[in-house]
């Protein structure tokens, strides 16, 4: 479904990323682990196409994403991509269920729609109860659940997730582990980044940074 | 969309408030401007009105075409009323000449002339000797004549039946040091014609017709002088309006600060709302949105604000409540042109910004 071939990225002469290749199939739930500062979110990024490697391929079914333009890059991220963000990520002037509306509304679907499947999404997730308020207003496992119900609105093949735990305590982080494993028997492949190692259980696959490289561990 | 732009103002309210603030203002003021401009305008149209508006003069430029009594046929016909004047000797008054005005009896309902004690003479009295003196003349140096009382006008009495109030005046200037007296079927050399009331300047020109071509007479009104006086009014109101349209743009700019500013402080939410699908466009329309409601909603505080104010200022100098409401939508509309303007940049530069950078602020 997906590949990288020879990425490279540095910052100001830094090397981040160095001649990271893999392959993701579809379906897989892949763990990335590294220490903080080894580059994980930077690999994120580039897997969601929101920033350049310098060098090397990424490609999906095929074909070269690292080469699109802008405009063709979102169209492909409504398409396929859906984000979490570690720390709470949700507009706070909107509702919950507005904040799950925004992929669909990008996406060009009705209002009404938009809503219903909100609503949907939202109830699968478990904040059903919560979803016309404010997001200061939800706990902090809500609203991460509230975000990744925000990450499938879209109907994505691909789900990225930078630290989905990283400001949750243990229970919340299961529940918000637990969600990803269910989106994922969907044959939706979801790449969860963390420097946790107790969510390692939760993959198919466990990838380690460390030193700018990419390993598979076996 | 639009519902997501006004959601975020609802909820800065203080901010959307206060940024607004100065747009009102300046909206405010160019209301005002147009008020007092279109108010004092028909104030002094008004007042012109008061005093002899209807003032004519006409120049001849071919006498011999006209009977001698041209003049008078025309008061006859009740188209004009004439008032003429010369300056006598008056006993019972201290050596001085005195101005004596010869008028019809419609001449007093033509102006604003009031009196302090008797009457204005009429119809009726035109065959007898009265006259109504101004309140200079009433009590002069030399005496203080009273109603019923007599004056000598080249050897001939008049009995006084009016005292004008004191500062009574039209377009010919103050009465107070004048006599007025029934007209006398003779007109000395200058006089002024005043339109009857219900007459207009076409009225005349068509009883002139009659004698003269059309080439050889014009026609002067108050017109005139009250265009000319347009011009200086309409002048001094444009300055004044053109002022309060920079400041109008000025306050655009501190709307396009705050916009910038709350713009850059909103990075995170550009960077979700791009990780969720939205592109360039989308976040541009949204700031482009926003500035123009903000700048709408100051159009909003300063059209209410100045309607308060306009109407306690009018109701304290007299001046009628007058204010072309019409004109209100080409102002709006030039308000969220500028909002819009002021949003670019900053909206810009937000549509612009990489996702990456987005997120990571
Ligand atoms: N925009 C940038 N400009 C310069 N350096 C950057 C930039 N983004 C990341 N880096 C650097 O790249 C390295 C990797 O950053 P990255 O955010 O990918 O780490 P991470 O593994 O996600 O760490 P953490 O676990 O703390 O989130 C860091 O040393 C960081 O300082
Ligand atoms: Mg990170």
């Amino acid at each position: 479904m997906m590949r990288l071939i020879g990425v490279y990225k540095s910052f100001g002469g830094k090397d981040v990323l160095k001649d990271v290749s893999a392959r993701v199939d579809p379906g897989d739930f892949i763990i990335v682990r590294g220490k903080s500062g080894s580059g994980k979110s930077t690999f994120l990024k580039i897997l969601g196409g929101f920033l350049k490697a310098d060098h090397g391929k990424i490609l999906w079914k095929g074909e070269d994403i690292a080469g699109y333009k802008e405009r063709e890059r979102i169209v492909w991220r409504r398409e396929n991509l859906g984000f979490v963000f570690q720390d709470l990520q949700l507009i706070p002037y909107l509702s919950a269920k507005e904040n799950v509306c925004l992929p669909m509304v990008y996406q060009g679907m009705k209002q009404k729609d938009a809503q219903n499947r909100a609503e949907r999404l939202l109830n699968m997730v478990g904040c059903g109860k919560v979803m016309n308020q404010d997001p200061k207003k939800l706990s902090g496992g809500e609203a991460q659940r509230a975000a990744i119900a925000r990450a499938l609105g879209n109907m994505p093949g691909l789900i990225l997730c930078d630290e989905p735990t990283g400001s949750l305590d243990t229970q919340n982080a299961k529940t918000v582990m637990k969600l990803l494993k269910t989106v994922n028997r969907y044959r939706k492949t979801v790449i969860v980044v963390t420097h946790d190692s107790s969510l390692e259980q939760y993959g198919n696959r466990v990838w380690d940074i460390a030193e700018g490289r990419l390993k598979e561990r076996c | 969309m639009l519902r997501e732009a006004l959601r975020y103002l609802l909820r800065h309210k203080i901010t959307v408030f206060l940024t607004s603030l100065g747009i009102a203002v300046s909206i405010s003021c160019i209301l005002s401007v147009r008020f007092l401009s279109a108010s004092v305008q028909t104030a002094l149209e008004e007042k012109l009105d008061e005093f002899g508006m209807k003032t004519v003069t006409v120049d001849l430029f071919r006498k011999d075409g006209l009977p001698a009594s041209f003049e008078e046929d025309l008061v006859r016909k009740g188209i004009v009323t004439m008032i003429s004047s010369r300056t006598v000797k008056v006993s019972q008054i201290d050596g001085e000449m005195t101005a004596v005005y010869y008028a019809e009896p419609s001449f007093f309902d033509l102006t604003s002339l009031s009196l302090a004690r008797g009457r204005f003479f009429t119809g009726a009295d035109l065959d007898r000797k009265v006259c109504v003196i101004g309140s200079g003349i009433a009590e002069n140096k030399k005496n203080v004549i009273r109603l019923g009382e007599e004056i000598r006008i080249e050897n001939t009495a008049y009995e006084v039946i009016g005292i004008l109030a004191e500062d009574s005046y039209d377009l010919n200037g103050v009465y107070d040091e004048a006599v007025i007296v029934p007209f006398e079927g003779r007109y000395p050399e200058g006089y002024v014609l005043m339109l009857s009331k219900e007459e207009t300047e076409k009225s005349l020109a068509d009883a002139l017709g009659e004698y003269l071509d059309e080439k050889e007479f014009a026609i002067h009104t108050n017109a005139d002088f009250q265009s000319s006086m347009r011009t200086v009014t309409d002048l001094v109101a444009g300055v004044l309006e053109w002022i309060a349209r920079i400041s109008l743009f000025v306050s655009a700019f501190g709307l396009m600060s705050v916009v910038y500013i709350t713009g850059a402080a909103r990075k995170k939410e550009w960077g979700i709302r791009k990780s969720a699908g939205a592109g360039k466009r989308d976040i541009l329309v949204q700031l482009l949105m926003e500035s123009g409601m903000i700048a709408a909603a100051g159009f909003l505080e300063g059209t209410i604000l100045s309607y308060g104010w306009i109407t306690v200022l009018s109701s304290l100098l007299g001046l009628p409540l007058f204010a072309d409401w019409k004109e209100l939508w080409e102002i709006g509309g030039m308000t969220v042109f500028f909002g819009i303007l002021a949003g670019i940049v900053p909206a810009w530069r937000a549509a612009n910004a990489t996702v990456a950078e987005c997120l990571e602020a």
